[in-house]
């Protein structure tokens, strides 16, 4: 199979449809990342909260559903390397939550809690001070820094904090899916059946719990065009057929 | 790029727009790399950004310095010399505030190159190590834009000391004259990322050596 980035032409099997949704994935994560870059240079963030909200919901439901019906009936090999896919996979969608979280706290918050941060780290590494005093006065020097710096440079540099945020979690997203392609999905197509992969896909694109159960499979939907879209189209006509 | 606190003739002001925009010129040339361009010129001018920005801290440190009073008690901590808001921190929060700064920007740098070292292999460049060398530029950018903010804010509260130091461009010559090429290297350095008034200023710096 291809990668991701690639042409999708064909589906060998029903997980390959890891590769749609990846690269539907990929293609939201850009469009985010480019209007975060833009937000630096000021003006509303409502678009960018939105696709922030949506990119964090795909990729949170995306890796519940493989850590429990797709990873988690497998059986783990060991690498030379030292690798273990299925260990390794977990992990990546643990540190992808913790990325995601402190995304949206720190969109929350603003500016005033990198400023902060940088300000307790340094105290923390004063070996001469009484670091139970200096703490007190976090806030205090990041008012006086703030100042200092003045109240647009802060909100710049606030943007600028949150556009890096972004691109590394699209970084750490890209990994993870590269890692997933070339690891996990090997062993799904051997340890599972077909009937078993197409119930694991059935999950992955159909929310169960949700009012609105389609969401994952219309946003992947819109994301993708022509042969690729159609391919989805195909696939979920095979579920259809299987569920009935 | 930072500038509306301090006169245009300030060379960490130079610096720092040099130091911008070779950052983003260079990221964007990620882009171009297998076709027109090569790993190895990326890390030539990341190796050109390094050694400008070690200037820019050593003419950062002089600038802050300048803008406290020293003790020759050592006993007592420097502090500002006239009335301000900075007042109520001390010396020692803000001259570690600064050096943790400087010294996170050494450390992305270093990360950067240890991706070119490690990652980057036969020069090809695959998407993900060029993703993480983009990442690694941002932060660099990111890190850098926020310690220029700092300084500039911390040596703006003291006009004094801050204006004696830039009547006929004291703080431009003096970074010239610490350089044993007499900054030609640096001088040339900027010049390629500098426009219009600013590439004026360093022209007039040069011609008047």
């Amino acid at each position: 199979m291809p990668l991701f980035s690639d042409e999708i032409r064909v589906l060998e099997s029903p997980i390959d449809v890891m590769y749609l949704m990846h690269k539907a994935f990929m293609i939201h994560s850009e469009r985010t990342e480019a209007l975060a870059d833009k937000a630096q240079d000021g003006g509303d963030i409502t678009n960018l909260k939105n696709a922030l909200d949506a990119w964090i919901a795909q990729l949170l439901y995306h890796a519940k559903i493989e850590d429990a019906h797709m990873t988690g009936p497998l059986k783990d090999t060991l690498f030379q390397d030292g690798r273990m896919p299925l260990r390794d996979n977990v992990e990546e969608h643990d540190e992808l939550r913790l990325q995601g979280s402190a995304l949206m706290d720190q969109f929350q918050q603003g500016g005033k809690s990198a400023l902060r941060k940088q300000v307790a780290s340094v105290i923390l590494d004063m070996e001469d001070k009484d670091h139970a005093e200096l703490m007190g006065k976090v806030e205090e020097v990041e008012t006086v820094i703030g100042q200092a710096i003045g109240e647009k440079k802060v909100l710049a540099r606030t943007r600028r904090h949150l556009y890096e945020s972004v691109v590394s979690f699209k970084v750490t997203e890209f990994d993870h899916f590269e890692n997933e392609e070339a690891f996990v999905l090997p062993l799904v197509k051997d340890q599972m059946s077909d009937s078993e992969e197409l119930e694991c896909v059935r999950k992955l694109l159909f929310d169960d719990e949700s009012v609105e159960p389609r969401w994952i499979i219309d946003f992947v939907a819109g994301e993708l065009e022509g042969n690729e879209r159609a391919l989805l189209n195909e696939l979920e006509k095979q579920i259809q057929n299987q569920s009935k | 790029m930072n500038g509306q606190n301090m006169p245009l003739i300030c060379v960490l002001n130079l610096l720092a727009k040099s130091l911008d925009s070779s950052l983003t010129a260079s990221t964007e040339s990620l882009n171009d790399v297998g076709r027109t361009k090569s790993i190895n010129s990326f890390e030539v001018e990341m190796r050109n950004w390094a050694t400008a920005f070690f200037l820019y801290t050593n003419s950062a440190n002089v600038h802050f310095e300048r803008c406290f009073i020293k003790h020759d008690n050592q006993s007592h901590a420097p502090e500002f010399p006239t009335k301000s808001s900075l007042l109520s921190v001390d010396y020692a929060v803000t001259k570690n505030l600064l050096d943790y700064s400087s010294s996170s920007i050494m450390n992305l740098t270093q990360e950067l190159f240890d991706v070119l070292q490690h990652e980057v292999e036969k020069s090809v460049l695959i998407p993900r190590v060029k993703n993480h060398l983009t990442l690694g530029t941002t932060k660099l950018r990111g890190g850098f834009l926020d310690y220029h903010e700092l300084i500039v804010g911390l040596i703006s509260q003291n006009q004094h000391t801050f204006s004696d130091y830039h009547l006929n461009n004291a703080c431009t010559t003096r970074l010239v004259d610490d350089e044993v090429d007499n900054g030609k290297w640096v001088v040339g350095w900027m010049k390629c990322y500098l426009q219009g008034k600013d590439l004026e200023t360093i022209n007039a710096v040069q011609k008047s050596r």
